[in-house]
């Protein structure tokens, strides 16, 4: 693509070859391309940082060079020799790839010896061999751990370094890190980032995969900024700081008009009670948004309000709430709608028609049974508003293409009995800008009707798009932002500024 | 291609009907006496204790559990309903006995499975162990004969006809249309089976739906258990024996996935109208009754072999698998690693 720019012609004479390069991968998903003819290299000595919100093809990228993914055309060279792009994880490992995934692909119940030489030739040596396999290549990390002990009575940090022991003890020439220190604290982290300069200074090539800028800034020597599946920023890191990279992140066109009609009505809808002795209200007809990390507390925030993490004290139009179920929030009008539509909303098995109506259908009954009849028209009212397109409504929901399914989703909260509450956790994400058009033209209807509804998100562009006011979740204080010129971006480093 | 993509698609659907309709036009054409209305009587009464049974358990599978302690509890509700009736002389006390032999094992199972979260098939296996066992201990092994006439009767009962059992399974079957195609009650089991987490976060009762699924297996048990008693005259502890492995075996050449979440009512009665075929004209047509074990294990195998094909690509996949699946196929041709 036009803006797809490889390494500098400089840079890779001063390094000779590369040791990795990818050319014109090409990844598309149904009809959403991930991944729009990148080129990525990395050389001997570098510290890649790969950057992006989520979907622009971070972690794309990552399962295509670890062999997870096959992509739909593209080349790989490693130290200059082809390696066959077919999605086969072990022709990577024998290039000398690895990924460390944020979360160790270690086995619990298995020893730390036996972990770092599973799946291995040295898996058949005798138990003294692999325990001195395992020492020595723990040793290389500076780390004396006792190599007996199971994987399960290890921290954390620990884990990671069993990890990174057992990509270090096989031969190793690019090592991807997906989000390595998103569950470490500031020291453990520090010293990750001594081991992987460590690697860089012995001619390994490494690629940090995070959404944490100061750690990248911190550690990394080029950057690389993906955006929509394309590669937006290629430059050494040196000589930028956080909010010269937040800017670089932030899409700068968004394709999309806002509309910007606050619908927020001056009666408290919900209250609640929360951690650290916060208290929260939210107006009647607002689209109130909860911006914070991947995996922040604003997830945890929703959850909660729907029952699903035990006691909370709140209070819907001055009554007491305080659900221990979904089906209680259901009953009092707060709908929810997580962030992984796929795994926890769609019902893969059954129809289009079914996966809409399925948390409404008693309004849909005629003598008890399920009348069709009135189900369609549910259905083409909902198909209209939110355009869905393709797929018969009785044929299985799985025909529909992932972004027409992700809005049948959200939409089965939008078009029966109307919520009090509306809870989505990043109800835009992994969907074309058309469809994100659509979901936030049906919200801002909803809240004509006085629906109140919550976005967390951990992408300050969806807040941007959807929200009228939102909350920078992090910390034990949430700070709240009315909504401004460069919002999004006041946002994003009021974040970044928090964490630290 | 439509037409031949809709034969494929009535034949994934419908597999099982298919191989019912040759094996009948294979019976016929072997022996003109097999498509008779006395033999349709007969292969209706030997299958109606196993529908009675199937037809429940095929919701129970679709809800995402498997009930396989219902030849037992078959066996124990035949004994304690015959032995009530033995003591007390009354028919009804019997019957009522037996079916709540059935409704207590159905809401054990179902409280051990969908409350305490065990694993069905840990459960009920145990629970076949139990019930089985009790039936043997209380009888010391023994048939249970001298039975009520009234109660023997109600196996020689004919309406136009037909025999009661015959009325019975029909009963089952419009249960099972109802429950899992008309009320909104369906679309929850469905739901249970295919996505449990989605179901939940759905307000779906995912407990109370699966355990409900339990007591109704339960029940339909020992009805069957009932109705064997009642056609041989006499309670054994051995009654059941079986009925779980034959179920089972209905519900899935019916179409039903084992892992839940797919399945439909007209599918388990194809299946359970395929073994009692099978088994009628084998001996209709004088073949060796031990061919049958082999015939219905093979046809089992091929049935979901061809529905999960079929399902992959025709019905399941999404059309964008489907096409890197094509061009793997394209590029592996070429050689090419591009």
């Amino acid at each position: 693509m036009e803006r797809a720019v490889g390494a500098p012609v400089a840079t890779e004479e001063e390094v000779g070859t590369p040791l990795l390069r990818m050319v014109d991968v090409h990844v598309a998903f149904g009809g959403n391309v991930a991944l729009a003819d990148v080129a990525f290299e990395v050389g001997p000595g570098e510290i890649v940082g790969l950057l992006g919100h989520n979907g622009a093809g971070k972690s794309t990228l990552v399962n295509v060079a670890s062999g997870a993914l096959r992509p739909q055309r593209g080349t790989m060279h490693v130290e200059g020799r082809s390696v066959p792009l077919r999605g086969n994880p072990r022709d990577m490992e024998r290039a000398g790839i690895k990924v460390i995934h944020q979360e160790p692909a270690l086995s619990d119940i298995l020893s730390v010896a036996d972990n770092i030489t599973l799946g291995r030739p040295e898996e058949s040596r005798s138990p003294r061999q692999r325990r001195r396999i395992a020492k020595e290549a723990l040793a290389l990390l500076g780390s004396g751990l006792d190599v007996d002990q199971p994987i399960s009575a290890l921290a954390f940090g620990e884990k990671q370094i069993v990890d990174l022991a057992r990509a270090l003890s096989t031969h190793l020439q690019v090592l991807f890190l997906d989000e390595p220190t998103g569950a470490l604290g500031q020291h453990e982290a520090d010293r990750l980032h001594d081991l992987l300069r460590q690697l860089a200074a012995e001619g390994h090539g490494i690629v940090y995969v995070s959404h944490r800028l100061r750690d990248i800034l911190a550690v990394c020597t080029r950057l690389v900024v993906l955006r929509g599946g394309h590669v937006v920023l290629d430059r050494p890191a040196a000589g930028f700081g956080v909010a010269e990279l937040s800017a670089a992140l932030v899409p700068e066109a968004q394709a999309i008009e806002h509309v910007p009609v606050d619908n927020a009505r001056d009666e408290t809808a919900l209250s609640i009670d929360w951690v650290d002795g916060q208290s929260f209200r939210f107006q009647r007809g607002g689209i109130i948004g909860l911006f914070g990390m991947a995996a922040g507390p604003q997830f945890a925030f929703l959850e909660a309000l729907y029952g699903l993490r035990g006691h909370v004290e709140a209070e819907i139009e001055g009554r007491r709430y305080n659900p221990h179920s979904p089906r209680d929030a259901i009953r009092r009008g707060v709908f929810y709608v997580s962030a992984n539509r796929e795994r926890d909303g769609l019902l893969a098995d059954m129809s289009a028609l079914d996966n809409l109506v399925l948390p409404w259908m008693d309004d849909l009954t005629r003598f008890l049974a399920l009348s069709h009849a009135k189900a369609a028209k549910a259905y083409a009212q909902a198909r209209q508003a939110l355009n869905v397109e393709g797929g018969h409504m009785d044929a299985p929901i799985v025909a529909l293409s992932g972004g027409n399914r992700q809005k049948l989703v959200v939409g089965r909260w939008l078009f029966g009995q109307k919520p009090k509450v509306l809870l989505l956790s990043q109800p835009t994400q992994g969907v074309d800008v058309g469809a994100r058009v659509d979901i936030a033209r049906a919200l801002r209807r909803l809240t004509n009707d006085g629906v109140t509804v919550l976005i967390a998100s951990s992408e300050s562009d969806e807040i941007e798009l959807l929200c009228d006011r939102a909350y920078v979740c992090e910390g034990t204080s949430w700070q709240e932002f009315e909504r401004s010129a460069d919002w999004s971006e006041r946002l994003l480093e009021a974040l970044i500024r928090r964490v630290g | 291609m439509p037409f031949a993509k809709n034969i494929q698609l009535m034949l994934a659907r419908n597999g099982t009907l298919v191989g019912l309709f040759i094996l009948v036009l294979y019976f016929h054409f072997s022996n003109e006496y097999f498509l008779s209305l006395s033999n349709a009587r007969n292969i209706g009464e030997a299958v109606s204790a196993l529908g009675v049974v199937a037809i429940p358990l095929a919701l129970l599978v679709i809800c995402g559990a498997v009930d396989l302690s219902v030849g037992s509890i078959a066996s124990f509700a035949g004994i304690l309903g015959a032995m009530t009736m033995v003591e007390t002389g009354s028919t009804l006390a019997g019957i009522a006995a037996g079916l709540s032999v059935g409704l207590v094992a159905g809401v054990a199972n179902g409280l051990l499975v969908s409350y305490l979260r065990l694993n069905s098939i840990v459960v009920t296996l145990g629970a076949l162990s139990v019930w089985g066992g009790l039936a043997l201990y209380v009888t010391g092994g023994r048939t249970v004969a001298g039975l009520p006439e009234a109660f023997i009767d109600l196996g020689l009962i004919r309406v136009a006809g037909i025999p009661l059992e015959i009325f019975i399974l029909v009963a089952a079957i419009i249960y099972g249309v109802i429950v899992l195609e008309r009320l909104p009650y369906g679309r929850r089991l469905k739901a249970v089976g295919g996505n449990r987490r989605a179901a939940f976060l759905l307000g779906v009762p995912v407990q109370r739906v699966q355990f409900l699924m339990f007591v109704q297996v339960g029940v339909a048990a020992a009805l069957a258990g009932l109705m064997l008693s009642s056609k041989l005259a006499a309670a054994t502890p051995i009654t059941g024996q079986g009925l779980e492995i034959n179920a089972l075996t209905v519900v899935l050449l019916g179409g039903v996935a084992f892992a839940g979440g797919i399945g439909r009512i007209s599918g388990v009665v194809a299946g359970l109208f395929f073994v009692g075929v099978l088994r009628n004209g084998l001996v209709v047509t004088d073949t060796s009754q031990f061919l049958q074990q082999v015939l219905i294990g093979m046809t089992l195998i091929a049935a979901v072999a061809i529905d999960d094909t079929f399902r992959q690509t025709l019905l399941g996949a999404p059309r964008s698998a489907a096409k890197t699946h094509r061009r793997k196929r394209k590029e592996r041709k070429t050689g090419g690693d591009l």
